[in-house]
């Protein structure tokens, strides 16, 4: 347990630019930006835009509505830090194995009593656990400021104040809580594949990782014009390329996100979409086999 | 006494080179042993097979284990410097002694800090703002603070000056070898290491071509000096290892000759480390 503990303080040190630095800057920027535009409608219009808004429209929208924007706005914000940790997860994943091989530190960490299998799986649990936990944690300070932000423009124009008791956050919360174990699955074929290149790869583990699946999937798509049944091989290389980024890949459209009645409809929904898509999982089960290939690799090789 | 390290056969191709050649010897415990050998010898390669780095044909046994199936708890027990300025650019010092205490449990904080309170390093520093001597020293300062059974070090000193090499081998004396330590060193600086060592292993093309305690070299090596054109001639004759001349005298290097048979000759010495090496090294070569 102790030995967790430090592998994964150790990955953070290492990468604490990208995994904990990038998105808190990226939150402060999406404040700032989102202050300075309400600042701005105040000054230039006075306000007046949510007042025109306001006032003609007072009737039509309903408190529902009004909630059910400032949930989207919380969840959007949270989803833009997620955008970003698509990029990070990729990179990350992509070095874990080759940058301390390139460097020769490989056999620093080699001298120390910590077998393969322990190295290799605190990088998939940084990939999978613990950026995903960054994200959502520094997306829903900034997402809930915002909220407050947003609150106090509209108390301050007169908007009815129980319209901001009509926001869920505790059940946006819940929704992308309950999305997690779904980047999971989606992101294992990704994280695999990359940390695969990144044990294995003499050199260039991007070009090995982009240029060999691309390759084949043209291949693939080739054949089938030849006559050949139809593999889906751009599905699956979005699967093994993309899956960083939350919910690109889980098969999801916004008609699973549409029809839902209320939260556990949704969750509901999104659950039983995403679960029962059976590419979900056999990409899980390709990716934890990459994951072994990747184990057998950084057994093997510790010079790049 | 026990032997702690001991390899039979060890053979390693990479691709069509032939880096290890059934490479065979035993390790005793509390040795300080040299292994010499030119660039290429296969050096390298026999230690990484001795720390579970790579796989290879033949068997090795360290502390009784298989090291490449088993290098999790072998390393527990030993500890390695692989090569200078290995250590992470971006790690901090005081995160590496945090890190390696937190993972190795035979790890003594104390002794590495009071180490490291002699060095110029400061522990909020980044690896990267250290000077090559001074990760050395902090690589050492690590290592010396564990417990272990057996210390191997690859080339530790290279492109190190003149103190930090004498330092770092003064430190490895008189903090930790008590006798009962085994430390493997891999060098290409006979020198520096000859006076520390109590065996030597020399290595060509991954074959052992030497395989001697310290003390039983003078028996086995000698050096004849000669002056006289005659008397080259007869030393020629007695078939020697290694010539060459200097300051108008010739330098003879015999192996396993009789003392008797050479002292008519000229002055007879025991030969020197290096130029034992030497004249291993270069048999065959000239042939």
């Amino acid at each position: 347990m102790k030995t967790w503990y430090w592998l994964i303080r150790r990955e953070l040190w290492e990468h604490h630019g990208s995994l904990v630095r990038a998105p808190l800057i990226a939150a402060l920027v999406c404040l700032v930006l989102n202050g300075m535009g309400l600042l701005l409608g105040e000054v230039n219009l006075g306000g007046h835009l949510i007042h025109v808004a306001s006032m003609s429209h007072l009737a039509s929208i309903s408190a529902d509505q009004v909630g059910q924007g400032l949930d989207v706005l919380l969840a959007s914000v949270v989803l833009l830090i997620g955008l970003l940790m698509g990029f990070t997860v990729f990179f990350y994943a992509l070095g874990a194995l080759y940058d301390d091989r390139r460097d020769h530190s490989v056999l620093f960490w080699k001298s120390l009593p910590i077998s393969n299998t322990q190295t290799v799986l605190s990088k998939v649990l940084v990939a999978l656990v613990v950026a995903p936990a960054i994200t959502l944690g520094v997306g829903l300070v900034a997402g809930l400021t915002l909220l407050a932000m947003a609150s106090l423009v509209m108390v301050y124009h007169g908007l009815p104040l129980e319209w901001w008791f009509a926001a869920h956050p505790l059940r946006v919360i819940g929704t992308l809580l309950s999305l997690w174990p779904i980047y999971v699955l989606s992101a294992l074929p990704t994280v695999g594949w990359l940390l695969l290149c990144s044990a294995w790869a003499r050199g260039k583990p991007f070009l090995w990782a982009v240029v060999l699946p691309v390759g084949a999937a043209m291949m693939l798509t080739w054949l089938q014009w030849m006559g050949l049944p139809n593999l889906h091989a751009w599905a699956g290389l979005g699967q093994l390329l993309l899956g960083t980024f939350p919910m690109a890949t889980s098969g999801l459209t916004l008609h699973h996100w549409g029809h839902s009645d209320g939260w556990t409809g949704l969750v509901g929904n999104v659950w039983s979409a995403a679960m029962s898509a059976p590419a979900l999982w056999i990409g899980a089960l390709l990716g934890v086999v990459l994951v072994a290939g990747a184990i057998a690799g950084r057994r093997r090789c510790v010079g790049a | 006494m026990t032997a702690v390290i001991e390899a039979r056969n060890l053979t390693k191709h990479y691709g069509t080179t032939l880096a290890l050649d059934r490479a065979t010897f035993t390790i005793p415990a509390g040795r300080i042993v040299g292994l010499l050998g030119p660039n290429g010898a296969g050096k390298t390669t026999t230690l990484q097979a001795i720390l579970g780095l790579t796989a290879v044909a033949g068997e090795v046994r360290v502390l009784g284990r298989d090291p490449f199936e088993d290098r999790q708890a072998l390393m527990e027990e030993v500890c390695f410097i692989a090569d200078v300025a290995i250590l992470p650019r971006w790690l901090r010092v005081a995160d590496a002694v945090a890190f390696v205490e937190g993972v190795h449990p035979r790890f003594k904080r104390a002794t590495c800090e009071a180490f490291l309170a002699r060095t110029q390093i400061s522990l909020s520093a980044q690896v990267k703002q250290l000077s090559k001597g001074m990760i050395v020293q902090l690589h050492l300062a690590l290592i010396l603070a564990i417990d272990a059974k057996i210390l191997v070090l690859d080339e530790p000193t290279l492109g190190l000056d003149v103190l930090y090499r004498k330092a770092f081998y003064r430190s490895l004396l008189e903090d930790y070898y008590d006798g009962q330590r085994t430390i493997v060193i891999s060098t290409h600086q006979i020198k520096e290491v000859e006076a520390i060592l109590t065996d030597v292993i020399m290595l060509r093309h991954g074959q052992v071509v030497l395989d001697s305690a310290m003390e039983d070299l003078p028996g086995r090596f000698a050096q004849l000096q000669v002056s006289t054109p005659a008397a080259r001639e007869a030393a020629r004759a007695l078939a020697p290892l290694d010539e060459r001349q200097a300051f108008g005298q010739s330098f003879f290097i015999y192996g396993g000759a009789d003392p008797a048979a050479l002292a008519p000759l000229g002055t007879v010495t025991p030969a020197a480390l290096s130029d034992v090496f030497v004249a291993l090294m270069g048999q065959g070569e000239r042939a």
